[in-house]
């Protein structure tokens, strides 16, 4: 087929071919440093943001001993500096409450897990232990709700059911009290077996 | 209807017969469910919370008799014991006697709990070793009953009297036992210490690791090495205890009942044994053989909470509710930290109609299930 064609139309079909390849080279060769340097980027990121998580967790982990050996200071430097990066961590909200209470701050204590709650909505130990802290100020209402707020998101929570008997109870309403003191043992007791 | 009238006043007896028992037997008697006077204690090791060392009994028994309590905070019958034995620490010093004492302040220890417990030691100023059971597993490997408890363990390493509670003569015991041991004095009437019965050594290995399985759920290892441990040596009574603790475990009433009652065969004087033969027959809704034996652990050991717990129990299924309102009152007394109790207390002021008092004892209980941070 080829040795019927015209020398010049060989020629020219030949440029073509080669300008086509010349052209493929191209696309692809900057195709896949623009893929490389997308790639490259995506990575930093990834990586910045697993050693953020890992150097919160190592914080965490340290702040809790510090907590339990009674070095609060020191716990509430590093909590802060987990909140500093990660506003919405809700083990870090919950130890710095511990914390601020232990030292003797419970209104501040009672400000940081607000805000916790808010951060983290779903936290519900966060939420029981300002449960607690609101109950014994005698700030019932803002308890009840919060308490309402963990039985929405875990019907069967132990621990909310518990201050929920507990508010009844303080108002007099000890059958009811006593259906939720029932719920509350039923799962405690339970889970108790389990272990 | 005569039938019926003699039925009250036995019935009536017997609760006589409780009380009385209740409030005159003595309280220095079986401080642990696993170990009996005669058999190895497990070894208890930890760190002192003051000096931060670790302490081992293992290697205190070898040259020393040993005094082992378990304490706890929240009882002030533990602080009573504990300021004496500091007083009987300083009496010996000149003799090969050691004291450790075993903080059981509760399953989970709470940051303030913790810091409650060396806030204490420090102001008690204690002269021995103090080391806190995490995790309640020393308390587990014992079965500890009451708190709180002395083990007296001489130089094999064996207990020779172990009394539950602390009552007004028991610190005088202790002495007395700690004097007859040492060889300072002869035993007396009064003196209790006991030889007890000392398994064969193949029986006591079984025994020990069915001890440890039974501690972490594996039920049928523990049963296979019980068998053993029977099979080793037919007279030791405490393997058949625990067999009947597992199938209670199991919900095997009738074969718990069958091992509880060989085991009050071979050792009479365990209490547990009959407590766990009452416990199994309640289960099996047979309340009259049920108080009969509860009534008779209790003759045996006033002051055992199984016992009174379930003598509680058995009433309320009787339908005697103020009875078991007194019994598991006496229950909660003995035992302030068991939540159950509380909750089986509650139960029984639904049944009496009390509402505020039920409210209180199920809030009671739910506090001990969910301590304050």
């Amino acid at each position: 087929m080829c040795s019927g064609m015209p020398r010049t139309k060989r020629i020219q079909t030949l440029m073509i071919t080669a300008r086509s390849l010349i052209c493929f080279c191209v696309v692809a060769l900057v195709s896949i440093s623009a893929g490389t340097v997308i790639g490259q980027s995506g990575d930093t990121e990834k990586k910045a943001r697993r050693a953020k998580i890992k150097e919160s967790r190592r914080l965490l982990k340290s702040a809790i001993a510090k907590t339990e050996a009674g070095d609060y200071t020191s716990a509430l430097g590093e909590l802060d500096s987990i909140l500093t990066v990660d506003d919405t961590n809700p083990d870090a909200y919950y130890y710095k409450g511990i914390a601020q209470v232990s030292t003797g701050d419970t209104t501040d204590a009672i400000a940081t897990l607000t805000l916790g709650s808010e951060k983290a909505p779903l936290a519900r130990r966060l939420k029981i232990y300002l449960a607690h802290l609101l109950l014994a100020g005698g700030q019932n209402d803002q308890a009840l709700e919060l308490i309402n707020s963990v039985l929405a998101i875990k019907p069967g929570e132990g621990e909310a059911l518990y201050l929920k008997g507990v508010l009844l109870q303080k108002a007099g309403d000890n059958t009811g009290a006593i259906e939720a003191y029932e719920k509350a043992l039923e799962v405690t007791i339970a889970k108790s077996d389990k272990r | 209807m005569k039938l019926k009238a003699l039925h009250t006043r036995m019935s009536v007896c017997l609760v006589v017969l409780t009380i009385l028992a209740l409030t005159l037997a003595p309280y220095s008697t079986a401080a642990f469910r696993n170990i009996r006077e005669g058999m190895l204690v497990p070894s208890v090791t930890g760190v002192d919370l003051d000096t931060g060392k670790q302490v081992s009994s293992d290697i205190m028994v070898q040259k020393n008799l040993v005094i082992i309590m378990f304490w706890a905070s929240w009882s002030q019958r533990s602080i009573d014991e504990l300021k004496d034995l500091k007083e009987i620490y300083r009496r010996f010093s000149d003799q090969p006697v050691k004291i450790i004492a075993v903080n059981v302040e509760g399953q989970t220890v709470t940051a303030a709990a913790k810091t409650r417990v060396e806030k204490l030691v420090a102001e008690l100023d204690l002269p021995f070793p103090v080391v806190m059971d995490q995790g309640l597993e020393i308390f587990s490997q014992y079965g500890v009953i009451a708190v709180p408890s002395t083990a007296i363990v001489d130089t094999t390493g064996t207990l020779r009297y172990g009394p539950a509670g602390y009552s007004l003569t028991t610190h005088d015991l202790i002495i007395d036992s700690i004097e007859v041991l040492m060889g300072l004095k002869q035993a007396s009437v009064e003196t209790i210490v006991f030889e007890g019965y000392r398994p064969t050594n193949d029986a006591s290995r079984y025994y020990g690791m069915a001890l440890n399985q039974t501690n972490r759920r594996q039920y049928k290892r523990a049963l296979t090495n019980l068998d053993a441990a029977i099979e080793a040596d037919a007279k030791f009574a405490s393997p058949n205890l625990l067999r009947g603790d597992i199938f209670l475990h199991l919900d095997s009433s009738v074969a718990a009942a069958e091992a509880f009652a060989k085991a009050a065969e071979l050792d009479s004087g365990s209490v547990a044994a009959w407590a766990g033969w009452g416990q199994a027959f309640l289960a099996q809704g047979m309340t009259d053989s049920a108080y009969e034996k509860l009534a008779h652990a209790l003759t045996v050991d006033a002051s055992y909470t199984p016992a009174v717990l379930n003598l509680g129990l058995c009433l309320s299924e009787q339908g005697k509710v103020d009875d078991a309102r007194d019994s598991l009152n006496k229950a909660r007394d003995l035992n302030q930290m068991d939540p159950m109790v509380h909750y089986y207390l509650g139960q029984v002021h639904i049944q009496a109609n009390d509402t505020a008092a039920a409210a209180e004892a199920y809030k009671t209980a739910l506090t001990l299930f969910y301590p304050a941070r």
